[in-house]
């Protein structure tokens, strides 16, 4: 059994037949709906969300249908499954195989595309100086991204020393990071990047070093990222180069497009009811959008929606049901809460 | 200054290639040209060339998403930081900024569905356009590949662009395709500029396995002889991925696979790699190759038949660009066409099908719903997307689509009747396109007489043994295997990270690192 089925056992187990299969697709691919965002949080499984982002639908049927078929998974009507005592068994065994390596945060760090982002800069920033150093000024890009493309090139273009220099101080920035890891993970980090006659090598090139599984292999990579990026995000003074490839414009990428317009509205201090008139859609669809930002945004700017005090006493009644179903949730409060403010109040809640 | 000093001051070639001097000549004097051109012979160089020195803009549409880029990087990569391109993966962000660059020096490539989009062209229409080049022409013939109601719009957007000249360029155009192409595009008073699908230097020998087994014993044998860098072409993504782990285990090489279901950054990687000379071969579905301009391609092996014989020039085409010996090998055994035929089968709807689809749509017109995208509506109709978008191909063209509304009125058994005639007329149109490729390898005759006589030439007399059918074997070609010994990297435990990292960022040669 590959990486995948062990991770697809281990969320369907977690979410324990309270999410159809879809549910438990979305948590997997980190589908940015406030309604997935906010099962990772329930679910707990934050972490592992998000860790295969491109798997396709059919991938994911036919795996889950095959486990079926192999007595691991039992289904209940309408899409709801639950590990069998011998699909817990296979889980348990898989987890002796199988580790979500040390550093990996999916929910934070791959949800919201800022791993992808930072991979996408560093490498080909990394790029760039490698081929200044053997005087190759052309170069066919490793990535073909036109934003990212110019956000290099303003770098390059802002370097305060000689690329040569420049070189140098990446080399030690980067030494100086990968030194604390195993070597295995270095190794692995380093193969990842181009330099002239240095193509980079796919997961599926690097599998040897982990178990043969490629996506097993993609996750102690994109472990050793989200490091990095919590480490030079920590300590910028000592990461002078590394830190920067995180930075995002203020509210870019990380919430989408339309949610982004919402929150324009919402900052220039107008009401639900208004932004749905100005931008002609539905309550519904502006109140995910306030989900998505709220869970996002750390200005609060919905605090006029739900204060302080309504949010605690939701989350303590979620706490005290113990269930995920927020209609459980709703029943216990006697219905003085709408579902709009049990989510909110959810979605507000900071990481566990 | 005249053509060939241009030649070399801008673009470091000492000479044109047959064909480039002639065809830049009309375009320069600002005739519509149709130029057919054989695979590698230098097509790019006869837009580019003139984009630098015509009055105005240079448009290029591009029917390939990837081919696209591909050519783009390449282009840019060479230092024309003048080419630029619009397609349907850029953020609105990143598009904007496009048209804020874009100016008479530009040289801009279009994908297809960005010619439905009116403000766009309205912005490209502000600024002067000297030419509109339709590259890999093919396909916007209705015997081309695919269906794209986008090029319908292709004679209208020239139109709007006020009448700039149009180059249109392909490697594989049979005489119906030739008129067909010129009628799209309505080409005023054309010069057609016709060279021999021809490519004397790439060899061509076909091997027909009785098993599957022996079909494998026999690439093996091959890739003995058979020189690298070398492409694999496999009908299914599976495929390449076995293929791959063989050659692995049989030490021909360093292989890698390649198909469009992996992620853009590996698809990327292995390209690289393979450009770098960093990989021997290659194992690949048809998802690549268009683009790939690698000039000392090898050896192009087919594990299979492919669909028609235009794919397989185009394909075989990617080997010798350089113009020096190579060879184009087919493998097959006769269950091979089984594949091509399901899924051309597949393409096509069962007539109790199409009615279904009719009929849904009929009611979504009642209910007066605005059309859903192509994704949704696939799921709706319960079909494959391109098979979705074929129809919707159709129902445009008969004005029962337009935009997002339904015509349902439009939706009768006459409509019904119309469609069922017309797919199965396409149908067995591709089935005998398939078996064209079939015959092209299964006859004694000499297989390049036979892609000659396809795209209605004749053989010239005088090239013997030019493949199996005409006695030549591999060994006549290549004497030894030559594997490539550049570019070989030690596995990374060898010397460890620190060390890798230090060649790759600092370089052998100035390092004074801790
Ligand atoms: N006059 C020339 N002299 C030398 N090399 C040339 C000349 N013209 C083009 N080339 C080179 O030939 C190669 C193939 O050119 P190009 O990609 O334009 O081929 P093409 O005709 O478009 O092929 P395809 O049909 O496969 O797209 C390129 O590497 C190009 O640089
Ligand atoms: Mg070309
Ligand atoms: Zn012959």
């Amino acid at each position: 059994m590959s990486c995948l089925e062990w991770i697809i056992l281990t969320l369907i187990n977690r979410v324990n037949g309270q999410r159809t299969s879809g549910g438990v697709y979305h948590l997997l691919t980190g589908k940015r709906s406030a309604q997935t965002i906010q099962d990772a949080r329930l679910f707990d499984c934050y972490k592992i969300a998000g860790s295969v982002k491109n798997l396709s639908r059919e991938r994911f049927e036919d795996s889950v249908s095959l486990m079926l078929k192999k007595g691991f998974l039992s289904e209940s009507e309408g899409n709801y499954y639950l590990l069998t005592s011998k699909g817990k068994e296979v889980l348990q065994t898989l987890d002796k195989k199988y580790k979500l390596p040390a550093y990996f945060n999916g929910g934070k760090y791959e949800w919201s595309g800022l791993a992808p982002v930072y991979w996408e800069r560093f490498s080909l920033f990394f790029q760039t100086l490698a081929s200044f150093a053997v005087n190759e000024k052309q170069f066919i890009p490793v990535s073909y991204r036109l934003d990212t493309q110019r956000w290099v090139k303003q770098r390059i273009r802002e370097l305060q020393q000689p690329a040569a220099t420049a070189s140098e101080q990446l080399y030690n920035e980067l030494v100086e990071f990968l030194h604390q890891l195993p070597e295995r993970e270095a190794e692995l980090f380093v193969s990842r990047l181009t330099a002239p006659g240095h193509t980079g090598r796919t997961f599926d090139q690097l599998s040897y070093m982990y178990a043969g599984d490629p996506l097993y292999t993609k996750l102690f990579f994109q472990s050793v990222l989200h490091l990095l990026i919590k480490n030079t995000g920590e300590n910028p003074g000592k990461y002078p180069f590394l830190h920067t490839f995180a930075e995002i414009k203020k509210g870019k990428q990380i919430l989408t497009a339309s949610a982004e317009e919402t929150n324009k509205l919402l900052k220039k201090g107008k009401t639900l009811e208004e932004i749905m008139g100005i931008r002609g859609l539905k309550r519904s669809t502006i109140e995910d959008h306030i989900i998505e930002i709220a869970i996002y945004d750390k200005e609060n700017i919905s605090n006029h929606l739900i204060n302080e005090e309504e949010a605690s006493v939701i989350l303590r009644a979620a706490e005290e049901t113990g269930s995920k179903r927020l209609k459980q949730i709703k029943d216990k409060l006697g219905g003085k809460y709408s579902y709009f403010q049990i989510r909110l109040a959810l979605a507000r809640q900071r990481e566990r | 200054m005249n053509l060939e000093q241009i030649l070399q001051e801008k673009f470091g070639h000492t000479e044109f290639r047959t064909g480039q001097k002639e065809i830049i000549q009309s375009v320069l004097e600002k005739r519509n040209v149709l130029a057919v051109l054989p695979t590698g012979a230098g097509k790019t160089l006869c837009y580019h060339f003139p984009s630098r020195l015509i009055d105005g803009m240079t448009i290029v549409v591009s029917p390939l998403l990837s081919l696209m880029e591909d050519q783009v990087h390449q282009l840019r990569a060479k230092g024309d930081k003048n080419v630029l391109q619009l397609n349907g993966m850029l953020t609105f962000e990143e598009r904007k900024h496009v048209l804020n660059e874009i100016n008479a020096d530009t040289m801009l490539f279009l994908s297809p569905e960005m010619l439905a989009n009116r403000k766009l062209l309205q912005r490209l229409a502000s600024i002067k356009n000297g030419l509109f080049v339709v590259d890999e022409a093919h396909c916007i013939s209705q015997w081309g590949h695919e269906f794209r109601t986008d090029y319908l719009r292709l004679k209208e957007v020239i139109k709007f662009l006020g009448n700039p000249s149009c180059l249109a360029l392909t490697a594989t155009a049979t005489n119906k395709v030739e008129k067909d192409i010129i009628g799209q595009l309505e080409m005023d008073d054309p010069v057609i500029h016709r060279y021999s699908v021809n490519r004397e230097h790439i060899k061509f020998f076909v091997h027909k396995a009785e098993t599957k087994q022996l079909k494998l014993e026999y690439l093996k044998n091959c890739l003995k002889t058979l020189e690298k860098p070398a492409i694999i072409y496999a009908p299914t993504r599976s495929d390449t991925i076995s293929l791959s782990r063989y050659i692995e285990s049989l030490n021909a090489g360093l292989t890698a696979y390649y198909h469009g279901g992996m992620s853009k950054e590996d698809r990327l990687l292995v390209q690289h790699q393979f450009l770098n000379n960093e990989l021997d071969i290659i194992c690949a579905t048809s998802a690549f190759g268009m683009g790939i301009n690698k000039p000392d391609i090898r050896t192009v092996i087919h594990m299979h038949l492919p669909p028609s014989a235009e794919q397989f020039v185009q394909e075989a085409g990617r080997a010798g660009r350089d113009e020096a010996e190579s060879a184009a090998v087919i493998i097959y055994t006769d269950e091979d066409k089984y594949i091509p035929l399901s899924f051309i089968d597949l393409e096509f709807p069962e007539e109790q099908e199409l009615k279904v689809w009719l009929r849904t749509l009929k009611q979504l017109g009642q209910n007066n719903v605005s059309l859903p995208g192509d994704g949704e509506m696939s799921k709706i109709l319960q079909a494959e997307e391109p098979q979705w978008k074929m129809l919707k191909f159709y129902l445009e063209k008969e004005n029962i689509i337009s935009g997002p509304v339904i015509n349902e009125r439009g939706i009768s058994e006459q409509l019904f009747n119309k469609l069922n005639r017309q797919f199965s007329y396409r149908k067995l149109e591709k089935e005998r396109k398939f078996e064209d490729m079939e015959s092209l390898v299964q006859g004694k005759t000499c297989i390049r007489a036979g892609i000659l006589r396809y795209f209605d030439e004749e053989k010239e007399a005088g090239i013997e043994k030019c493949c199996s059918a005409c006695g030549l074997s591999i060994n006549d070609v290549f004497s030894g295997n030559k594997n490539m010994q550049e570019n070989r990297r030690l596995p990374i435990e060898q010397n460890g990270w620190k060390e890798e990292l230090a060649q790759m960022l600092i370089g052998p040669k100035r390092r004074t690192i801790r």
